[in-house]
């Protein structure tokens, strides 16, 4: 019994302390100082235009995780995607200078290393050994450098399509902003 | 941090080397290799051929003797000498076309490792006078 009293008591309680719900302040439309019926045309008129902005924004804006994985698959890719053309050829001309010479080094550090291998003479032996790994620390020190190059390039990719969205965001309010006659469902705005 | 980050990669790079593979590399075979041929001298005969004689050395398995036609051209290796039992340090180079060309020789000294030679050093050009 004293639990049920308890209960009701409890229910009566947050009856008490609820708000009555005020239809009148709610849509009051002086809180969103529309004043008039033409107040609120504008603003829907604003409110859809910004929604068209959103959906164009939508479906031309870069995916972050896309363009980093396509600055990892292929460095300075992710940057083109973002149109950074001048980022985007820095970064393939740097991988491929990098990588290259890296791949140089290790085809003469190979030469040099299978001589040294089927060697007889002490000369030849000491020489070649002190060749063969010069080049390939020469190789390490590129292809590391290269690595480094491809791990920034998939960072800056972040950035960079950061950028892109902003400036594809800009560039939609500032087009819609421009247009002298908009023409929308409900009629249409004339700018001067 | 920059720094730091450098420092690893120049060890990281030091740190990677080649293996010494060879068997024939003193540092693998812990076996050095025969220092130059002292001695060399190089003289003419009265049957047109050239005589070479030179120190022997004791540590070594054999000799090669290399031949060219001037000082800084191509030396061909013309014979392989071992030492055997007899000790041989000597050699008639009857293959020549003297007088009228001139001969330089070069020589080194050699070991066997694993039944593969090991050549020392080669000897400066030399010539008879």
């Amino acid at each position: 019994m004293n639990k049920v009293i308890i209960i009701i008591l409890l229910l009566l309680s947050t009856l008490l302390a609820a708000e009555e719900f005020d239809i009148e302040k709610f849509s009051n439309p002086s809180k969103y100082e529309w004043h008039n019926m033409k107040d609120r045309c504008e603003a829907r008129e604003y409110l859809n235009s910004k929604q068209k902005i959103l959906q164009i924004y939508e479906l031309n804006k870069q995916q972050v995780i896309g363009n980093m994985i396509k600055s990892a698959f292929a460095p300075g890719w992710g940057h083109y995607s973002s149109h950074d053309y001048t980022k985007g050829h820095t970064f393939i001309a740097s991988e491929i200078v990098l990588f290259g010479t890296s791949y140089y080094f290790y085809n003469r550090a190979m030469d040099d290393y299978h001589n040294y291998e089927d060697s007889h003479y002490i000369g030849d032996i000491k020489q070649l050994y002190l060749d063969a790994n010069s080049n390939y620390k020469y190789s390490q020190l590129f292809f590391s450098l290269g690595a480094i190059v491809w791990i920034y390039t998939i960072y800056d990719s972040i950035s960079a399509t950061q950028e892109y969205n902003q400036n594809l965001w800009n560039d939609l309010t500032k087009e819609l902003n421009s247009k002298k006659v908009l023409i929308t469902p409900t009629g249409f705005t004339v700018r001067f | 941090m920059k720094n730091l980050i450098l420092f690893l990669m120049i060890l990281l790079i030091m740190s990677c080397s080649l293996d010494r593979t060879n068997p024939l590399d003193p540092l693998v075979s812990n076996k050095e290799a025969p220092g130059r041929v002292t001695g060399i001298q190089v003289m003419t005969t009265e049957n047109n051929t050239i005589f070479i004689t030179w120190n022997s050395m004791q540590a070594a398995t054999g000799y090669y003797i290399y031949r060219s036609q001037s000082y800084d051209g191509f030396y061909a290796l013309i014979i392989d000498i071992e030492k055997g039992l007899n000790d041989i340090h000597e050699y008639e180079d009857l293959d020549v076309d003297i007088p009228g060309n001139f001969y330089w020789y070069k020589m080194s000294a050699y070991i066997i490792i694993d039944e593969e030679q090991l050549e020392g050093y080669r000897s400066e050009p030399i010539t008879w006078h």
